[in-house]
């Protein structure tokens, strides 16, 4: 091993040496086509469950159309930071574009949904303060919250009765306290208690940032997310999300009143330190809140996948926990099958992603699994015979 | 009337249960917080901030984070608050 690989981490490289070795490796795997139900990956076409591209947008001809007209105008990048000349008319466009979609009087652009959640966790809380996560949160809250230099304290997975104790714990410690949850939770795709949160909030004083990753195009009558779900458009403070998920791209947004926004611009370092999001991918993503609006049938046909596919593994008797959203994991609760189990629906034509410790707890240990809008009920089938025959061959169901 | 170590292994199973979704009853003294019960970084954190809250006592971060198994965190804590 390289002289930079410190003794820390030497296990860590045995670990992957061993999985490399025994064939049961799938990370990082070399994919040559554009991200649709069906994937080009290490030269074979595969079902894709492995994305995030839950309404397929980043294939969409419209969406496509657009990003090739500003391409043609704008160029590659935009050459500088925001401040600088990183801020087109697409930027300004699509910032008010998102606004009025959350009902907010402002928003600005980050250059991913890391960095959205980095600069707005940095801009509204500090030293003195204290942020209250779920246990489940994405690490990027994880890592804005330390980034900020406020305290910080964890709840319970959406128990909110712990919350609420917390709450009472510590609400005379410090100046100001903010409560973030994840909309909905990446690896076991269930839902924040929005309307308890808010009166949670509400009676201590607190803040609610949320983020909207996993939920925008996904949640709500109008595809806006858990607010919109729950028809409480002003529940949170500051909401916070991503482009990867709803139209498939990259880039990030928070969005919230007009002098919040003005102070995150002037302060957060994720928003002034870096390159901006080049302007043919800001084409793209305006397109797509287009879509929410224009094509509602995307989401129909997500929710109808849905439906049908948790109906399928609940039928194999697999374990596919609280999930109710676009995010189904397979609970297999023991790393070595999972990584087998993984590698064996590869092997057959479905690419999906094995989750291990130390991502999750070993008895945690499952496959995730992405529904889309635009698999195919052939897709969908064929996929819950090759999981319930390698189910029932490692003895899983 | 001083802490005792009773109180403080009924104190300690009780918020390690709560934060790793168990009964006290089911925890083992030699469970490893990592490997067996699942803590990350911030649910090791937390454990300590319901530590320091139930005692009013800041352990030593460096020490504490030490630690791997429940017990040695019971005979930690009895080494510093029983008197």
């Amino acid at each position: 091993m390289s002289k930079l690989v410190s003794d820390a981490m030497k296990q860590q490289s045995t670990v992957l040496s061993m999985l490399r070795r025994e064939n049961i490796y799938t990370y990082s795997l070399e994919v040559s086509s554009a991200c649709a139900n069906r994937i080009v990956v290490g030269g074979k076409e595969r079902i894709n469950f492995i994305s995030n591209n839950y309404l397929g947008f980043s294939t969409h001809p419209e969406v496509l159309k657009a990003v090739r007209k500003a391409v043609d105008k704008y160029g590659l990048g935009t050459g500088g930071s925001p401040m600088m000349c990183g801020t087109t008319d697409l930027h300004y466009k699509l910032q008010d574009k998102i606004a009025q979609v959350f009902e907010r009087e402002a928003s600005v652009i980050l250059p991913s949904g890391y960095q959205a959640l980095l600069g707005s966790i940095q801009a509204t809380v500090g030293k003195g303060d204290v942020a209250l996560l779920d246990s489940l949160v994405h690490r990027s809250i994880v890592d804005g919250v330390t980034l900020s230099g406020c305290d910080k304290r964890m709840w319970l997975h959406n128990d909110t009765e712990d919350l609420a104790s917390l709450l009472g714990r510590v609400k005379n410690k410090y100046q100001r306290m903010i409560i973030i949850v994840d909309s909905v939770y990446s690896m076991d795709g269930d839902l924040a208690d929005l309307p308890e949160l808010y009166r949670l909030k509400e009676e201590h004083g607190a803040l609610l940032l949320i983020d909207e990753a996993h939920s925008l195009g996904v949640l709500g009558k109008r595809g806006y997310g858990l607010p919109d779900h729950f028809n409480m458009m002003q529940a949170p403070d500051v909401i916070a999300g991503t482009f990867s998920k709803f139209a498939g791209a990259v880039g990030g947004f928070v969005t919230g009143p007009s002098d919040f926004i003005d102070h995150l611009r002037h302060n957060s370092s994720a928003y002034i330190f870096s390159a901006s999001l080049p302007t043919m991918t800001v084409a793209g993503v305006y397109k797509s809140f287009e879509l929410l609006e224009e094509e509602p049938q995307w989401r129909e046909r997500l929710w109808n996948n849905i439906a049908y596919f948790l109906k399928g593994l609940k039928e194999l008797r697999f374990d596919t926990g609280t999930s109710r959203t676009a995010v189904v994991p397979l609970l297999i609760r023991d790393q070595e099958k999972t990584m087998t189990f993984n590698k064996m629906i590869f092997d057959e034509g479905v690419y999906a992603s094995p989750v291990v410790y130390p991502a999750v707890p070993p008895a945690e240990a499952r496959i995730r699994l992405g529904v889309m809008a635009t698999h195919t009920k052939d897709d969908l089938d064929k996929s819950l015979e090759v999981f319930g025959r390698v189910g029932k061959k490692l003895g899983i169901i | 009337m001083g802490i005792t170590a009773e109180q403080i292994r009924k104190d300690f199973l009780s918020i390690i249960a709560k934060l790793a979704g168990k009964r006290p009853e089911q925890l083992k003294d030699q469970d490893r917080f990592r490997e067996d019960l699942g803590f990350d970084s911030l649910k090791s954190m937390e454990a300590i901030s319901r530590i320091t809250e139930t005692y009013d006592f800041d352990p030593d971060l460096d020490e504490i984070m030490e630690l791997q198994t429940i017990i040695e965190v019971i005979n930690y804590l009895e080494r510093k608050l029983v008197k």
